[in-house]
């Protein structure tokens, strides 16, 4: 595997008709965020296998529990980038994005909750 | 246990065929007699399971674009939920004619899909991989190199978005089908970073849709359990078998699967 050892050059080049700055890219891995993506997913197989396998009414909240993980995990996703972005990474503009695309989901359920 | 079943084989065969399990479970589920307006919210249970269970490995492989992502997702979020208010309010036959159009255009998607690269540059230092602040742009780590890119042409992204976002509301399916070539032709992003961007994204118009259903009381919650552990497993399951095997051969087998499918959900 070749790697650019020392300074870095070429910092800068050009693709699709844009600049992209090396200098810029984000150095981040979200271990934590990839940690809580495998938790949820755990969760959601272990509350939808006993909303699988045990009777009722365990059955009917452990169902329910597993829709709302598998429901609640992108939301959660696109909060925590929101906030990360915000505080930490200096990014406002994409922060607005994410906190708008939020207030989309947000509007959809009022909408339904008027609508049923 | 068919519900289980059904789901599994379904997810593992669309995650194989890099066209996602439920377009294929829910016209499935509607020649079994299920009403469209039925199975869709399990279609989007399945989609968004299957979007939780690729979400830590994409993040590892740092192939997921969360800026373009997040801006593209306003405008499938918004046709999501549009979709699945006017699911409630169109008839059975129309759901299940525009069900089989879908059907046909996800067959149509899968049978032009090309696996296009971007281009390969020598690696930068570990640090430097990833999405840039501020931009659409990125570099996605390829073996011995590294593949650059920048979003273009985002308004004309965004309209087809709304688009996919509609077609996933009003269907049940992903959208992905519509969302990855949107975003490798329009858009110009390499297939990989599109893909996985997809998959994040699909999560998010799903849960978007699933929260107008679930307050439609539209959620089958004796369907769901079983179409979640389905979805996750049979996810898993297609995801390897992609990393071992070509999929051209499954996603024709796909394509044929859906045209005729949407035949019988024509004629019925």
């Amino acid at each position: 595997m070749k790697t650019v050892i020392g300074p870095r050059a070429p910092v800068r080049f050009r693709r699709a008709g844009r600049v992209v700055d090396r200098r810029r890219t984000e150095q981040v891995r979200y271990p934590r965020m990839i940690a809580m993506l495998r938790l949820l997913n755990r969760l959601a197989f272990v509350a939808a296998l006993a909303g699988l396998l045990l009777p009722d009414p365990v059955r009917a909240a452990a169902s329910a529990v597993a829709v709302g993980i598998v429901v609640a995990a992108p939301l959660l996703r696109v909060a925590w980038l929101a906030i990360r972005w915000y505080f930490r990474g200096g990014d406002r503009r994409y922060a607005a994005v994410a906190a708008g695309l939020l207030l989309v989901v947000g509007a959809g359920s009022v909408i339904a909750l008027v609508t049923r | 246990m068919a519900m289980l079943l059904l789901a599994l084989a379904t997810s593992a065969a669309g995650a194989f065929g890099g066209l996602g399990g439920a377009i294929i479970l829910v016209p499935v589920l509607v020649l079994t007699g299920m009403p469209a307006a039925q199975a869709a919210p399990l279609g989007l249970l399945s989609v968004a399971s299957g979007s939780l269970a690729a979400g830590p490995t994409q993040l590892a492989e740092r192939t997921v674009h969360h800026r373009l992502g997040v801006t593209t997702e306003t405008a499938a979020s918004a046709g999501a939920v549009a979709g699945a208010l006017l699911s409630g309010a169109v008839g059975e036959a129309f759901l299940t004619r525009f069900l089989a159009v879908v059907a046909l255009a996800a067959a149509a998607a899968s049978a032009l899909r090309r696996d296009v690269a971007g281009r390969l540059i020598e690696r930068p230092p570990d640090i430097d991989l990833g999405e840039e602040r501020g931009s659409l742009a990125g570099i996605y780590p390829v073996q011995d190199g590294a593949t650059p890119y920048a979003a273009t042409r985002l308004p004309a992204g965004l309209a087809v978005m709304l688009t996919a976002g509609l077609v996933a509301g009003m269907a049940g399916a992903s959208g992905g089908f519509i969302k990855t070539p949107a975003t490798t032709e329009i858009m110009k992003v390499p297939v990989k970073v599109a893909a996985s961007t997809t998959t994040f994204t699909v999560g998010i118009t799903s849960a978007a849709a699933l929260i107008v259903f679930a307050i439609h009381g539209r959620i089958n919650l004796d369907h769901a359990a079983p179409v979640i552990v389905g979805s996750l497993v049979g996810g898993q399951i297609g995801a390897r078998l992609q990393a071992r095997f070509a999929p051209a051969a499954v996603r024709a087998a796909l394509g044929v699967v859906l045209v005729v499918v949407a035949g019988i959900l024509f004629v019925r």
